[in-house]
């Protein structure tokens, strides 16, 4: 159809979609949303419950919902309202903070191999082809172990294992941008390397990362709980939502669901936004992309 | 005379030489591609490959002059103009500009003849940053080089896009927002932001529409004119490159085999291949005259990766002689600015 | 246009085509209003800029168009309107009575099957002939498309054929159920001159040998006046002028037609500097009232902004959609004296 649209009439359209307001995404705004009532909990968590999120009431302890206690308490007599808005401090820093660090360095060796090649990116490649061989859970835990338990070590092995989608997304989509002409222009006219790759390459093909760092913040805080159910990330007493779910789970037998099923809701929540927000970003940054 | 200065007339005398100090000079450029690794070659399974862009071009460039590049897709015409520009390192041999070893290594003469040869490029939908406005690339140049001092930049770009033909007032747009005109003339203004001497235009026009080709050749032909520019021209529209050009070189399989002022290479080729070249090409004017009845060549061009041995045309030259399978004929000066590398003519 | 009684019925009429698309920015009307004859073997030519219509004139006439086009009008093939057709009829018209063969060679072939089985493919779809059949029908094709050894060639993928076998290939698909029009959009735009050279020739000896006719759609004015007898030229949607192409090319009486040849490298240009058409085509979303060309048209007046004219007769068979034919004129007289002085 490229030769039946008049190229002004293709830009027209374009510009339109562009400027298209940020309220006619309803994917983003939703998501934005979500995410931003989340984080608003969790900040005003202790104006929010009367109770800490570690306080025990033995006397109160297996209670079902009620008006005092809205999720009832757990084992330990804890509120499990309160746990859970408090859990969501560490969980949406388990979904932000390891996949911003695997972000910013996946990316960065990403771009660097991609658009150098040569022996710095077959180094980089074999690399990741080895850790993509390990199961990618197995290796986590292989690191942990090592490391011991924690939050902090978490993220430690996290980043040390996540970094390599975005490399291999990014490393990807630079191999097509450094023979685009304007990245060859830019050659020509005598820019740095850094200056080319950040100011030229990186804004035209990191789209695709930043849509799955939505996907891998999900993933990211889904895993955190499977760490932490397995025992593996931050310890008891800490309010946690996999390690809330862990503690629970015994529990499910004897139909106290809640101790288990409010945790996992909060997870489903969290998850459901960073997805929105993903789906809405990529649609936002294909329109404009669209030359 | 197409020309109000002809540099050519004394300048391309005898062909690859060029008489007076060349601006640039470029001596057995080779620029091989290893295919080890490429889809190609596995797909052929045939590991170790390598893929003779470029195989041996010597060409010298007067100042002021235009010399036209042209062979058909897969020639080596572009990787050439890339090596020149150094987009791409050549594998073997030697160019110089205004004298000077343009494949140093040195960091400060690269920046700085980096500057004066630059490269306008084919696809005006590509050549610019989509997520940039036409102020901020231009201005980026000027910023990098340090050729303005920072609250002279608006009025400079201003300058600039109104030396190609636009408004200064378009510079706030981004590139999608232009027609591919309007496009291929901001990268006009791109290359001239450095004050270079010497810019080879790859394609330049090839994706233009007929009637707006015209307007950007004219253009590129006045601010030669007015800035004194050298051009290499690369394209494989003939028609395009005899009016542009001074002189025009044609490329077969990596290697140059004639060079001819533009004003006779249509009507006197010397190589087979221009020959069979120019005839193939419509041109209206002998098409509601007489139609040409002399025979086209035959076949494709074979593959760079697999030259032919002698001269590379010999497979499907129409004149190929015994010799022709075995020895490579050399570039050799006919007289009257005209070089040809075949067998058929003295010296080869 | 002024077919005189007597002549041969034409077997392919094109009458008040339209064709637009509706895109997010409104409505795009790539063909409007677009009318003409196509007689029997003959080639005909669609000539025009990128975006003036040409190839969506093409695909309107075999009802290649996505969803989001609506077509208007008549396309009589043999008297029998295609656009009211069903979707059965309009199944054995394409690839039948009338095949399409297009611009890019290297994507139209499917890269996992033998070559021999796409022809063969073809063959049978529009003939009821078995699997043997077809094949030896195959090799006669490829042997009519000038394709060398094709009982070796048969048996080989895509990724074997160069670009201009490829588009042989296509062209021998394009034959097999026989058509009586060709519609090739851009058949060698996409190809090298010398092989351009080669499919061209090609293109007119099966015309000539096999007595089809053919809709070459070009950008380049030359192809069309070294293979076509009679011209159309577009511009932004509709046609300028169309007529014989010696006519047509040789005294255009459109100063669209006008500029483009003028803005030739090698024809008018024994100048230094090129005569470019100023500014760029419209866009179709918007068209300019009246004339399309007044914008950019130096023979413009007032009047140009609100109405323009059919083709008005301006020679035998020759049309042209401008009502400034005495300024024209003139300026042609003009130059020609001038010229005259000169030499």
């Amino acid at each position: 159809m490229a030769t039946i649209q008049a190229a002004p009439a293709a830009s027209r359209a374009t510009i339109r979609e562009a400027s298209r307001p940020l309220w006619r995404n309803p994917s983003l705004l939703m998501g934005a949303t979500l995410l931003a009532i989340v984080a608003g909990l969790a900040i005003f968590a202790p104006l929010l419950t009367p109770y800490g999120p570690i306080d025990q009431d033995l006397l109160n302890a297996h209670k079902p919902p009620s008006w005092a206690h809205p999720f009832g308490t757990d084992n330990f007599g804890r509120d499990v309202l309160t746990r859970v808005l408090y859990g969501a401090r560490i969980d949406l820093m388990i979904g932000l903070v390891p996949t911003a660090i695997t972000f910013v360095t996946g990316v960065l060796l990403g771009a660097i191999a991609g658009y150098y090649g040569g022996k710095i990116d077959t180094i980089l490649m074999r690399v990741v082809d080895v850790a993509v061989a390990f199961p990618f859970i197995v290796l986590l835990i292989a690191i942990i172990a090592m490391l011991g338990p924690g939050l902090r070590n978490m993220f430690i092995a996290i980043a040390l294992v996540g970094w390599i989608s975005y490399a291999r997304i990014v490393r990807g989509e630079v191999l097509v941008a450094r023979n685009a002409e304007y990245v060859l222009a830019a050659k020509t006219l005598g820019f740095g390397d850094a200056r080319i790759i950040f100011g030229h390459v990186l804004p035209n093909v990191i789209t695709p990362a930043i849509v799955f760092f939505m996907s891998d913040a999900v993933l990211n805080i889904l895993l955190g709980t499977a760490l932490s159910f397995l025992g593996l990330g931050p310890q008891a007493p800490t309010a946690e939502w996999g390690r809330m779910i862990q503690e629970g789970r015994q529990f499910i037998v004897s139909g106290e669901w809640w101790m288990t099923t409010i945790p996992g809701l909060a997870i489903l929540v969290v998850g459901v936004a960073f997805s929105l927000i993903g789906d809405g970003l990529a649609d936002l940054l294909r329109v404009e992309e669209r030359v | 005379m197409r020309f109000a200065v002809e540099p050519s007339e004394g300048a391309g005398r005898n062909g690859v030489e060029a008489a007076g100090t060349p601006l640039v000079e470029a001596r057995d450029v080779v620029k091989h591609f290893p295919l080890t690794q490429g889809i190609v070659s596995r797909l052929q399974r045939r590991p170790g490959e390598v893929l003779k862009a470029v195989d041996g071009v010597s060409l010298v460039i007067a100042p002021g002059e235009t010399v036209g590049l042209v062979g058909e897709s897969g020639c080596g015409k572009t990787t050439f103009g890339r090596c020149l520009v150094r987009l791409y390192e050549p594998t073997s041999g030697e160019i110089r500009f205004r004298g000077e070893d343009v494949l140093t290594h040195d960091a400060a003469t690269t920046r700085r003849l980096r500057r004066s040869i630059q490269m306008i490029f084919q696809d005006p939908y590509s050549s610019l940053n989509p997520r940039k406005t036409v102020k901020a690339a231009l201005g980026e140049v000027l910023t990098v080089h340090r050729l303005c001092p920072e609250n002279e930049i608006p009025a400079r770009v201003g300058e600039l896009l109104e030396r190609v033909g636009l408004s200064a007032a378009m510079g706030d747009r981004y590139p999608r927002q232009f027609s591919g005109g309007q496009r291929q003339r901001i990268g006009i203004a791109r290359a001239l932001a450095v004050d270079p001497v010497f810019i080879v235009a790859d394609e330049a026009v090839s994706a233009l529409d007929v009637s707006i080709q015209a307007q950007v050749i004219n253009l590129l032909m006045r601010l030669q004119e007015e800035m004194g520019l050298t051009f290499l021209f690369i394209a494989h529209n003939l028609g395009v490159v005899r009016h542009i050009s001074n002189r025009v070189a044609v490329m077969y399989l990596g290697k140059i085999v004639e060079i001819q002022p533009a004003s006779t290479i249509f009507d006197e080729p010397l190589h087979p291949y221009t020959k069979a070249l120019v005839r193939a090409i419509p041109k209206l004017d002998s098409a509601l005259g007489a139609r040409d009845t002399v025979a086209a060549i035959e076949g494709d061009p074979p593959s760079p990766i697999d030259i032919p041995t002698g001269c590379r045309f010999h497979p499907r030259c129409p004149y190929a002689m015994p010799i022709c399978q075995t020895v490579e004929p050399p570039l050799a000066d006919q007289g009257g600015g005209q070089t040809v590398a075949c067998h058929l003519y003295p010296g080869s | 246009m002024t077919n005189g009684s007597g002549e041969i019925a034409p077997i392919l009429q094109i009458r008040d085509l339209r064709t637009s698309f509706v895109t997010s920015a409104g409505i795009v009307r790539a063909v409007d209003g677009v009318s003409f004859d196509v007689r029997p073997g003959e080639i005909f030519g669609l000539v025009g800029e990128s975006g003036c219509g040409k190839s969506a004139t093409c695909r309107s006439i075999i009802r290649l168009l996505p969803s989001h086009a609506t077509t208007e009008g008549e396309v009589l093939l043999n008297g029998e309107d295609l656009l009211t057709a069903g979707a059965e009829a309009m199944r054995q018209v394409r690839g039948g009575e009338i095949s399409m063969i297009f611009q890019d060679p290297m994507s139209a072939l499917n890269p996992v099957l033998r070559v021999g089985e796409q022809v063969a493919e073809a063959v049978q779809a529009h003939r009821g002939v078995g699997r043997r059949a077809a094949w030896a029908r195959a090799l006669e094709l490829l042997r009519l498309v000038g394709i060398p050894a094709p009982e070796r060639r048969l048996r080989e993928y895509p990724y074997q054929f160069s670009g201009g076998m490829r588009q042989r290939v296509l062209i021998a698909i394009a034959l097999a159920g026989e058509p009586n029009v060709l519609l090739a959009d851009e058949p060698t735009t996409a190809l090298d001159v010398t092989i351009q050279d080669q499919i061209l020739k090609l293109i007119v000896r099966l015309q000539r040998e096999l007595g089809m006719s053919v809709i070459l759609v070009s950008h380049d004015l030359a192809v069309i006046a070294h293979v076509c007898q009679r011209v159309a030229v577009m511009y932004a949607g509709q046609i300028v002028e169309q007529g014989e192409v010696r006519t047509v090319l040789r005294a255009p009486r459109h100063p669209y037609t006008m500029g483009l040849l003028a803005s030739l490298p090698g024809i008018g240009a024994r100048e230094r500097y090129l005569q470019p058409i100023a500014g760029a085509p419209p866009s179709l979303l918007d068209p300019p009232s009246g004339c399309r060309f007044h914008p950019r048209c130096t023979y413009a007046v007032e009047q140009c902004r609100s109405w323009t004219p059919e083709l008005l007769p301006v020679g035998p068979g020759h049309g042209a959609a401008c009502w400034r034919q005495d300024a024209i004129r003139a300026r042609v007289e003009t130059t020609r004296i001038a010229v005259r002085e000169t030499a």
